[in-house]
Formats: structure tokens, sequence, C-alpha cells
């Protein structure tokens, strides 16, 4: 059995669902190839169907659990933050409270898809899904695609696609994996996750608490410009096989995030007041998948998910009973069929979905008078879609991959959103292919966005949703070309996007009442991205490694003709890696250039660039022990909290301890 | 979102100033021409009377009276005013932003900021100064005097916030005056909790305003229609707008002057963030008879402010010229908008009747 006939027999044996991967290994030795007892990557994000990620028609990049753990990341945010093509800075969001938000091909918030094995996240800050509060505790791999990917997942899928997926326990009988890790800001890390298997049965239990300590915006304000927060994690996983060919997969999981932030506001003539922050959320999910196993290598996926997420924040006058309360709910219910037929040289994926998401927020206000004032922000909001898609992967020659899809959405609010796509990929050489992928994508309007009602009159203004809004929508171009070799691999790839009717908060022709400006979202804006990116690795020694990336970023608002806020055009990683049999050295370097970040008063801002330097060392004292060491932000870039455009990080140095392990040992 | 707050919130503070005068009828004519979409109408302006102008021809309407009951009109226009139909000017939705650059005239699509309509407003029009990062009014602490009749008071705004249940709370107002008599200055009072809410900033003409009888110190709520009537009350205030019983805000006859005028425009927001009620005391302190019956003052009743203001005239030139400038209007209707500029202007229309040719657009 030659190579390429080996890794098809695996791929299709893998025991894939939905959106899986998989680390495959073919162990029949062969002298003439080398490598076919190494891992092979296996992705799915990109086409839905599981390729080595190596030859995936379409470029689906990655970081495994392990090099999470290499990056000293406690949640999916710091595992992306080191891939070069990739922008994952809280401080972009700073007026959102500072979630973790990703940016890709230069867009971000909810113009990047965030998926959980394949499911979409729901909760959001205006947009912005906060991969910090996404824990890492039940992560196997994080898969990302760039570029426009709708004809697959729909809305939203502009920039990207980010998969955050979970694997069954590899071992069989009882098993365990742990973290623990302490910072020397005062945060920490406590993960405990305990599996059984036997055969084709499996039970796992995740667990995790995390501790951030608050951060002061200033020495002379008691603000903080991060909250103290604390996060809990219980989730569990099962799997089994109801017959020969019918497997069936059950997930459920609840995340408490609790935070207490604390701001001062100065009145003319008054003095300062404190306003204490404290936010709950609480976010279920609950997914059962089913895949029937059919003749001739096809399949059938079924997945029926729900999620809830429910949040509760409060501002607390200290001293007073003024306070506010906001309640939002947010639930999302998804249900998918996938088919999947591999036919000759042709693989067809037909899949239907249809989703249901529920909005509603309501604030309530103590009056003077210690009334109670109801307002319903958000309209309780159904919004409903159903999905046709399709797609064929068809291998033309043994060097030539065709892949045409598209998916047409239908929403109940403005009709049905076509989003096609071609991908292609060639293999020129054993040593170099190139790939390309041409597709649209869109985003349709939220319940925020139609209907928002958002009083904030007291500080001058209003946001008002709009029942008229389109769907924002993109046409992208995304190639790349890698040259690989034993001992490395060089890849460069470019993209171009053009994206029209972004919905934006504009000023409504409205009167002007009693210092009260109106804000309303509208199809306004018009932009394009477009940039490049070289990645190489070395590999100089059995044990040590080298990873260099670049990205460049290029953006215009084509309404004003100027870049996009906070996308830094230039961005370097480096990183060498030595991996002895008991020891683990990392060392990371990246540069985020300076990025225009806007106008106050006309006047051009922009934000300064900043260099960070991480080191770890890892220890495997027993074999299922490791104790770690590290340090982040050696260089100590720091924000100047007084400059509302710097995006450094708020954080400067930071020492960590810790220990973690498998239990048998990975 | 940002940038463009920033924009309106410092667009806000130009549009704020200038006053109208009274009304009377006139009877003049006006002649229109059209090239492509662009429309043009050259009117007869005076000191005397208004001309009133429907926009959609355009054309010169016939009005009764100063056209405050009705929506016929779109802009009127007397002496150095341009009135708009809405607000305290007339019962149509009427609104307008500008000065825009003039080339603006060429674009058939517009963004502003804000758009405002015609309100009352007189010496104290800008008592405050807004604070863009924090969304509060800061007092200027300017001293104001006031005369009521052969009476005069000085009087300095001390705050816009008080504390309710250990919360602050906006438009409360602290003030503090005196009354100064050629016998010398009364004794300061300070009144504080002012209550300018109005049932918050949604403020509408059934919410009461918050009205000082200066002899007294007693404040009483009156609605708007209530406080254009009555004689019984000196200074009201509302949300952030504080008014003088004269002029187009009430029948007694008062006026005021704003005494450091002169520096509102060099003033910095550091400078005002900067003051306190203590710091500003000598301030108030210094202000005697002498300083306020100095013939030098320009006393004024309360008027009508509109988004023109004077900004469409350059004043001051020989002769009078038009500044080179678009205006964005919304007409009576609420619904129609417009790009108005003025392009050709014989003689001063304050002191005899001029000729004004103006350009008139449809825009989305």
């Amino acid at each position: 059995m030659n190579r390429a006939a080996r890794v098809t027999a695996l791929l299709l044996a893998a025991p894939a669902l939905l959106v899986r991967v998989a680390l495959a290994e073919d162990c029949k030795a062969d002298a003439q190839h080398p490598d076919a007892c190494k891992p092979v990557e296996v992705v799915v994000t990109g086409t839905r169907t599981p390729e080595s990620s190596q030859r995936a028609t379409v470029r689906t990049d990655f970081v495994t659990r392990k090099e999470a753990e290499r990056r000293g990341a406690t949640n999916v945010a710091e595992a992306l933050a080191g891939e070069p093509n990739l922008q994952v800075n809280p401080e972009n969001y700073g007026y959102l409270g500072r979630p973790s938000g990703v940016m890709i091909q230069g867009l971000d918030a909810d113009r990047v898809l965030i998926l959980e094995d394949g499911e979409r996240v729901v909760g959001d800050q205006d947009g912005v899904v906060d991969l910090a509060q996404l824990p890492i505790a039940d992560v196997e791999r994080i898969e990302y695609v760039a570029g426009p990917t709708s004809s697959l997942y729909g809305s939203n899928a502009l920039g990207g696609v980010i998969n955050v997926v979970t694997a069954p326990p590899a071992a069989q009988g009882p098993s365990s994996r742990y973290r623990g890790e302490l910072r020397s800001t005062g945060e920490g890390l406590a993960t405990l996750g305990g599996a059984y298997r036997e055969l084709d049965s499996w039970l796992v239990l995740d667990t995790s608490y995390h501790y951030r300590p608050g951060v002061l915006r200033s020495s002379d304000r008691p603000d903080l410009v991060a909250a103290k927060w604390r996060s809990t994690l219980l989730g569990l996983r099962a799997g089994t096989k109801l017959a020969r060919n019918v497997e069936l997969k059950l997930r459920g999981r609840w995340v408490r995030d609790r935070s207490d932030g604390l701001e001062s506001e100065d009145v003319p003539g008054l003095g300062r007041f404190l306003i204490d922050l404290p936010d709950t959320t609480d976010r279920f999910l609950l997914r059962a998948q089913e895949t029937v196993l059919l003749a001739g290598g096809s399949r059938i996926d079924f997945s029926l998910a729900r999620s809830w997420y429910i949040d509760e924040s409060r501002r607390d006058r200290r001293n007073s009973p003024l306070d506010e309360l906001r309640k939002k709910e947010l639930s999302n219910q998804g249900l998918e069929g996938i088919v999947t037929v591999p036919e000759g040289t042709r693989t067809w994926v037909l899949g239907v979905r249809s989703d249901a998401e529920h909005f509603e927020q309501t604030l309530t206000r103590t009056l003077p008078d210690l009334s109670h004032e109801g307002v319903t922000e958000i309209q309780p909001r159904l919004l409903a879609s159903g999905a046709l898609y399709a797609q064929v992967g068809w291998k033309v020659t043994d060097k030539w991959t065709v892949m045409p899809g598209g998916r047409a959405e239908l929403h109940d609010r403005y009709g049905v959103v076509p989003a096609p796509r071609l991908a292609t990929a060639y293999q020129f050489t054993p040593k170099w292919s190139a790939r390309a992928a041409f597709g649209r994508g869109f985003r349709a309007p939220t319940a925020k966005e139609f209907g928002f009602q958002f009083d904030h009159s007291a500080l001058g203004y209003r946001v008002l949703g709009n029942g008229q809004l389109r769907p924002e929508s993109s046409w992208g171009l995304t190639a790349d070309t890698t040259w690989r070799a034993k001992e490395w691999r060089l890849r460069v790839g470019g993209f171009f996007n053009h994206i029209k009717d972004l919905i934006s908060i504009d000023f409504a022709p409205e009167q002007r009442i009693a210092g009260v400006t109106d804000y309303v979202y509208k199809n306004v804006e018009r932009a394009r991205t477009a940039g490049g990116d070289v990645s190489a690795r070395l590999k100089v020694a059995q044990a040590l490694s080298f990873d260099a990336g670049y990205a460049y970023l290029w953006t215009r608002d084509l309404d004003s003709d100027e870049q996009l806020p906070n996308r830094p055009p230039h961005t370097l990683t480096l990183s060498a890696l030595l991996e002895l049999e008991k020891l683990s050295a990392t060392l990371r370097y990246r540069i985020t250039a300076s990025a225009f970040a806007g106008r106050i008063d006309e006047v051009e801002r922009t934000s300064p660039h900043y260099d960070l330097l991480d080191a770890r060392v890892s220890y495997r004292l027993w074999p299922a022990l490791s104790l770690f060491v590290g340090a982040l932000n050696i260089t100590d870039s720091r924000r100047n909290a007084l400059e509302p455009t710097d995006t450094r990080p708020v954080l400067g140095r930071q020492f960590y301890f810790g220990i973690s392990g498998d239990a048998p040992a990975d | 979102m940002t940038s463009r707050a920033c924009a309106a919130i410092a667009c806000s503070g130009l549009l704020l100033g200038g006053c109208g005068t009274d009304a009377k009828t006139s009877d003049q004519g006006g002649a229109g021409a059209a090239n492509d979409d662009v429309h043009s109408l050259t009117l007869t302006v005076g000191p005397d009377a208004r001309t009133f102008v429907d926009l959609s021809g355009p054309s010169r309407v016939q009005v009764e009276g100063d056209g405050s009951d009705s929506i016929a009109w779109d802009l009127a226009f007397q002496a150095h005013d341009i009135f708009s139909n809405g607000g305290v000017s007339g019962p149509g939705n009427c609104s307008a932003f500008g000065p825009l650059s003039a080339p603006t005239f060429l674009s058939d699509t517009v963004e502003v900021p804000i758009t405002l309509n015609d309100r009352a407003g007189g010496a104290l029009l800008e008592w405050y100064d807004y604070g863009g990062n924090t969304h509060q009014l800061f007092s200027r602490y300017h001293v104001y005097g006031i005369r009521d009749g052969e009476r005069l008071f000085k009087l300095q705004v001390l705050g816009y916030y008080g504390e309710q249940q250990g919360a602050p709370v906006a438009a409360l107002y602290r003030v503090r005056y005196a009354e100064v008599t050629a016998d010398g200055v009364g004794k300061t009072q300070e009144v504080v909790d002012i209550d300018a809410t109005a049932g918050g900033s949604k403020a509408n003409e059934q919410e009461p305003s918050g009205c000082l009888d200066l002899d007294s110190g007693t404040i009483t709520p009156l609605l708007p229609k209530e406080a254009a009537a009555s004689s019984d009350w000196q200074l009201c205030f509302r949300r952030e707008i504080i008014s003088v019983n004269g002029g187009v805000s009430g029948p007694r006859g008062m006026q005021a002057v704003d005494l450091q005028a002169a520096d509102t425009q060099t003033e910095t927001e550091q400078d005002i963030q900067a003051r306190t009620a203590d710091s500003e005391l000598a301030l108030f302190d210094g202000v005697d008879y002498t300083t306020l019956s100095d013939s030098a003052l320009s006393y004024r009743a309360d008027g009508v402010v509109t988004a023109f203001a004077e900004r469409w005239l350059e004043l001051g030139s020989d002769p009078l010229a038009l500044s080179d400038s678009t205006w964005w209007v919304v007409g009576a209707d609420g619904a129609s908008k417009y790009l108005v500029r003025f392009t050709d202007l014989v003689g001063d229309p304050a002191t005899e009747d001029a000729q004004l040719t103006l350009e008139t657009k449809s825009v989305q």
C-alpha cells in the first residue's frame, strides 16, 4: 500500500463526526518512507471532510493542546495569540470591557465565526466572543481557517472560522489529565479531567477553576482596567457505539464566569463616586451527535445542539440604592444533518441545517424615589434560519483537486443569502503544493442590531436598532503555496477581501435632545483587506526546531479612505523549541507593529508597536508529572493607561510555575 | 463610532450662539430658476419682516404674522437671521446643520452628526463646557449680569449636578447670586438642587422647568407654556438651558450679559475643568455696581437661536458678504432634505431691503 492510499484509508476510517480531528498514526513501517510512522495531522474545518493538514484543499492551521501549553496558555485566546496571522488582543476592545476577540485577515468581532466542535459559540459583547472565556481544559486542538467560509458555515464566516475541538480519551481504561499553575500576578489555574474508556465507549469529566485578580487602571485611581475574574467549568462528555455502524456522542457543559469590576465617576462639583460592576455569566451547552456509517465509506452525521448564555451585570453604586441591573439572555438551537458520499475520485458533502436564536435584554434601574424602572433594551426576539449546502471534492488528477461548493441560507428577516466557494489545490511535486479558495462570506444582522434600544442618555447618547438592515457580505480570495522537506517547511500565502454593507453605528438625522445624540445601526460602510504571510519551520536536529512567521495586513475603509483602526500592518513571530527526553524548553518572540487607531478630534492617533518575549521550561519528573516554569512578556511591554489608543498589554512581565500531566502518560 | 461621536461633540459647540430678533410681516417678492437638480431663488430680505421660503420649489410663500402657526414654510429670512420652521419658530419639524464646506453642495448624500431646530436662548447660552470624554457639563463659572427693570443682579452657576440617594443626578443646578445696587452688594444667596431634570433626558413639554425667584430664592415648577406667560420668575432652568424672563422666554422684560463672554472662545477644557466654586468666588465677589452698570455692556433678552445663527454671513465685511458655505436642512415635513447655499447678496438686510439669491438641492 503506498502512502497516499494509506492516508486515504486512514482518513476514511477516522472516527470523525460532524467536525472532528484526529491524530492518526500508521505504524506499518516502511523503509522507503521513514516518516510513515509519524503522526498525520488531520483537519476538517476547512472542507468538512477529514484531510491531512499538509494536503488539505483549503488551508487549515491549528494549535494543538500541547503547543498551547508550551505557550503558557490558560485559555483559547492565549493559545491563539502566538499565531502570526491572527491578532488576539483584548486591548483592541477596551471599550467593551476587554474581551479577547480574534481578528483574521483584518476582520474581527462577529465577522469571525467561533465554533466549538462545529457548533456556534453563543454569547458575545457587541459581537466580540471572548476567547479568554473558553477554557482549554477539555480542548484537544484549535483549528482556524482564514478567508470567507460561509459556503460551509453560514453567517459570520467573513474573516474566517475558529473551531475549538475536543476529542475522546485515547487510553483504554481509566485516565486523567491535570494542570495547576500560579502566576506572579496572583492568577491561578487548576484543571482536572478524568476519563474511562472501554473499547468504543467512553466517559470524560472535565473540571477547571481559573482566577485572575483585577488590574488597576492607574495608581491614582481605584478603577480596574481588568476586572477581578473567576471561572468555573464542569463538563461531561460521553461516546459509544449503539450498533456496529452507529456512533453516538453526548456532551454537556456548564461554565460560570464571575467578574468584579470597579469604576469611579468624578462629578463636577460633587467629587468622586464609586461603582461596583459585578457580572455573572452562565453558559450551558447540550449536544448530541450521531454518526451512521454506510457502505462504501458513506456516512450520515446528525447533530442537535442547544446553548444558553445568561448574563447579569450590575452597576452598584456604593452607599446608594440607585443601581442598575442588566439581564441578557441568549439561546441558540441548531439541528444539522450531513451526508458524505465518496464516489471514486469525488467526495460529495450534502448538508442541511436549521438554527433558531432567541435573544432578549432588559435593564432595571432604581430611581431616586426608589421606584424601579424597567426597560426592555432588546425585545424578546427569535431569529430563525435554515440552510442547504453542498460541496464536492473532485480529484481531477493525482495532483489536482477541485472543490466547488455553496450554501443557500434562508433567514426569516430578509430572505435567502447565497454563499458559493471554489477551492482548488495542486501538487506540483512531492515537495511543492499550492492551493487557492475564492468565496463569499456574509454576516446576518444580529437581534441586537435589529432591535436595540440602548438608552445611555446620562452619558449623552442612545443606540438604536434598525429593522431594515441587510446582511453584510464579502468576496474573498485566499491562496498559499508550500515547499516542504524532511527538515524544513516554507509557506507563502496571500489574501484579498472586499466587504460591503458593513453594519455600523451611524448618526440618525434626529434632533439632539438635551445633550443626547442618537446613533442607529445602518449598512453604511465598505472596506477592503489584503495581505500575506510567510512562515518557515526548520528542524536543525532531532531535538531542536525553529519557527518563524511574518504577516502583512493592509486595510482600507472605502468611505473614509483610511485604514481600519487597530489593524497592525506587520507582525513577526519567532520561536525555538528544544525537546529532549525529559526536558522541553520554548522561547517565543513576537513583534507587533504600530497601527492606526482612529482619530480623536480629527487628529490621527496610532497605537505604539510592541514586542513580547515568552520563555518556558518543562521537566518531566515522572511519567505522569511534569514541572514547568515560565515567563511571559519578559520585555515588559505595557500600555499607558491614560492613552486610550494604546493597545499594548495591560499586564507587564509575569512569571509562572506549575505542574501538569496525564495518567497514563500521554 | 468614537471618532464620529467626537465630531458630533465638537460640532455641537459651534452650533450654540447667536440670537434672532423680533419678527414683523412684509410682502416681498421672489423669482426662481432651475439648473438640473439645483434650483435658484432670489428674494427680497429686509429688516422689518420675515420672508418665507418653501424649499421644495424653492419658492417664496405668503404667510401671516411670524409664521408660528403655519407649516407652509421651511425657512424665513429677516435681517441677519434665518429661522427654520421648528422648535420655537414654528410648528413644523424643520431642523438644520451647518456650516458645511462649500463643495458639500456638490454631494448627493450628506452625513451630518446632528441637526438643530430653533430654540430660545440668550446670554446664558454658553454657561457650560461639554466634556467630550466624560459627557459631563462643566460650568465655566462666568459671572452674569441680570437686569430686571431697574434692578441688577449678578449670578454664577456653580454646578449642574446634585446628589440624590447617594448618587449624582444631572440637571440639579447650584447657583449663587446677589443683588447689586449703587449702595453696595447684597447678601450672596446660594441655591442648590434647582430641579431642571424635566423628567429626564427625554424632557418633553409636559414636564416642568425649575423657575427661580431671585427675591425669595424659591423654586417654582412651571411648564414651558406657563413660564412663557408668567412674570413670577426671573430665571428658569430646564436641562442645560437657562432662560431669563424676557424676549422670547417670558414677558418680564429681563436682560442678561455674560461678563466673561470674551473669554469663551479661548478657554480650554482643561482650564474650565480646573475651576471650582471656591476658586471662582473671587471672580464673583469682584463684580460690583460699577461693573454691572457699565454702559459698554450689551444686555440682551432671550431670542431665537438658530442653526444658521449669523454664520451664513461674513459679518464685518464691507459691503456685507456671504460666507462660502453650505447648509443641510430638513424641511418642515420632517422628511424632505435639502442642501442650501447662498450665492449672491446685494445690500445689508439688517438696514435695508436686500436682494438675496440662494440655491437648493434635494438630497438623501
